[in-house]
């Protein structure tokens, strides 16, 4: 397996009024990326031009060294996929276990899937709501089953975008600790899109900050040192005064 | 499909009760109604068949098509004649009767295959232009096919207006009716919309990714796109036959699939099947109910199928407000 999964050279796109431009971003395998910036900065349009959802107009995107291009459906979606929060998802209002079912569909065998769902729903807290129709899930629960559906995709690479929006404090931290864990068992490698200063930071392997479209900053966060850097960096993004302070192993920052 | 003997059997089940009220409503709008028959070989009791079969056949396929298009739009508000199908069939249709009028010989014959091939021409203009690097995105798709609607439902009376002959049949197409059904039409209706509703049904799984929405079938690896292509087609090909040979006939294509919806928990193909016979025994009441209501006369079916849904569907509104 190459060291490197993900490889984004060159990639230039013009909205109305936006202009992105990544010159060089590569992930490795196995790495858990927090991606961190202002709103409109760009993070979301970047995960989905890693997807090929969105097609820049120029630059080569490389998975695990096969040009984005030349694959097809299955294949682009076995090797990356991308989770929003989106409330219309629950318009096709099935059964909760037949809703997670259905990010199975490029598993090769559809053997053990019903019991690897309910795993999924245990660690995601649903389990008691399996029967339960997805139109009447709350936002949060129904936040959690579109990660749920994503996590048995099983794809080596896993973009979430603000899994934690919706979600009560309990499940923030819950939810960033176990995918953070279930990316580990299956070796795969997370993109998070997040802008929970303090969740970022004490969670990831690396931080990208990103503003007016482009990599503003790309940090390691492998030591407490490096942590307190990235803060000052944020802070200087936002124009705001954060203070920081080192509770056990972790780095906290405050700001009013 | 992947689904559980428990759940299959769930599905024949249902599937076995609902084509038995489905022969039962066809079998009784036989027997009775007005028209003097006293004997089993009687004639008027093969027509009242073979247009029940005509109206059964129509509302199915109306109401299945009518769940792809829900699907597709994602929106309760779609039905199977938004591509401009029903106005393409009415244009054809006025365009023949012009032509008659510079034939010797009576047009109506012609009817159906002008309707279908309006219907599908119409249709595939519509998504043809709609479609851009290799896209068709549901909202440039709806507005393309309101644009189309309203052009040739424009240019129809236009024409009309230059014929003088044959209106009162051209109304009735218009309006819907199963007059003129005998056993070829009987048949192949039948057949064709049975055959292709299954096509849609054991398709359910493109209904299910259709329903989950673009972008997100898209990260799941589903090609949404030819899924959707190959299912508007389909559809608009039933659209295209029920107008053929049972005119225009609105509401069964938007009711039935908000009846059937609460089916939708237990799967896309659950929602079709149901869809299906819920359609087509709906019409067979109509039919019913337009040849006898007011007997003599007969009213068109559009008309029965508004008066009868549109109190049911504003009473579907208020319950789940």
């Amino acid at each position: 397996m190459p060291d490197i999964t993900l490889k984004a050279k060159d990639v230039e796109l013009k909205l109305d009024g936006f202009y992105l431009k990544i010159d060089k971003l590569s992930v490795k395998t196995g790495e858990r990326v927090c991606l961190y910036g202002p709103n409109g900065s760009g993070k979301t349009t970047l995960c989905k031009i890693l997807t090929g959802f969105i097609k820049p107009e120029k630059g080569s995107i490389k998975l695990f060294g096969r040009s984005l291009s030349e694959l097809n459906s299955k294949e682009r979606a076995g090797l990356i996929n991308y989770t929003c929060f989106d409330t219309s998802v629950a318009y096709v209002d099935k059964i909760l276990i037949d809703f997670v079912k259905l990010g199975a569909y490029v598993r090769r065998s559809a053997n053990g899937i019903e019991s690897e769902v309910i795993d999924v729903l245990k660690l995601l807290g649903l389990e008691s709501k399996k029967e339960q129709v997805v139109s009447t899930l709350s936002a949060g629960e129904l936040q959690r089953a579109i990660i749920a559906q994503s996590l048995i995709q099983r794809s080596k690479i896993m973009i979430f975008d603000e899994p934690t929006a919706h979600l009560d404090i309990y499940w923030q931290h819950r939810l960033i600790n176990d995918i953070n864990q279930y990316a580990k068992d299956f070796l795969k490698t997370g993109i998070f899109v997040l802008h929970d200063l303090n969740l970022a930071i004490n969670n990831f392997d690396r931080l990208i900050c990103m503003n007016e479209g482009k990599v503003q900053a790309d940090l390691e966060l492998d030591s407490p040192e490096k942590k307190f850097k990235a803060i000052e960096i944020i802070g200087n993004l936002y124009s705001i005064k954060i203070d920081v302070t080192q509770h056990k192993r972790k780095v906290i920052g405050v700001y009013f | 499909m992947n689904l559980s003997t428990g759940r299959l059997k769930q599905i024949f089940n249902s599937i076995v009760f609902q084509a038995s009220i489905a022969i039962l409503c066809l079998v009784l709008s036989t027997i009775f109604g007005y028209g003097y028959v006293v004997d089993p070989s009687d004639p008027v009791l093969r027509i009242r068949l073979f247009r029940g079969l005509v109206a059964f056949s129509a509302g199915a396929s109306l109401a299945t098509a009518g769940v792809v298009f829900q699907s597709v739009f994602r929106n309760p508000m779609a039905e199977p004649y938004l591509l401009g199908s029903s106005s393409g069939a009415s244009f054809a249709v006025a365009v023949l009767t012009i032509v008659s009028s510079y034939l010797s010989f009576s047009t109506i014959s012609f009817y159906p295959a002008a309707a279908l091939f309006g219907a599908a021409a119409a249709s595939f203009v519509t998504l043809s232009i709609a479609r851009t690097n290799g896209r068709t995105p549901v909202l440039k798709l709806l507005l393309t096919g309101i644009a189309v609607s309203f052009f040739l439902g424009a240019m129809t009376p236009v024409i009309l207006a230059f014929s003088g002959k044959d209106l009162y049949t051209v109304f009735f197409f218009m309006n819907g009716t199963t007059q003129g059904a005998g056993l070829f039409e009987a048949l192949s209706l039948l057949t064709f919309s049975a055959l292709l509703c299954s096509i849609i049904a054991f398709n359910s799984r493109s209904i299910d990714y259709l329903l989950l929405g673009e972008e997100r079938s898209y990260h799941i690896g589903f090609e949404i796109e030819k899924a959707k292509m190959f299912l508007l087609l389909i559809a608009s090909f039933l659209t295209g036959l029920s107008v053929a040979f049972a005119g225009i006939i609105g509401f069964v294509g938007l009711l039935i699939p908000n009846l059937t919806k609460s089916n939708l928990s237990k799967g896309a193909f659950h929602w079709v099947s149901t869809s299906f016979f819920a359609g087509g025994t709906f019409l067979v009441i109509a039919d019913f109910s337009a040849r006898n209501l007011f007997f003599p006369r007969e009213v068109p079916l559009n008309s029965i199928t508004a008066i009868l849904g549109a109190p049911y569907l504003i009473y579907l509104v208020r319950k789940n407000a």
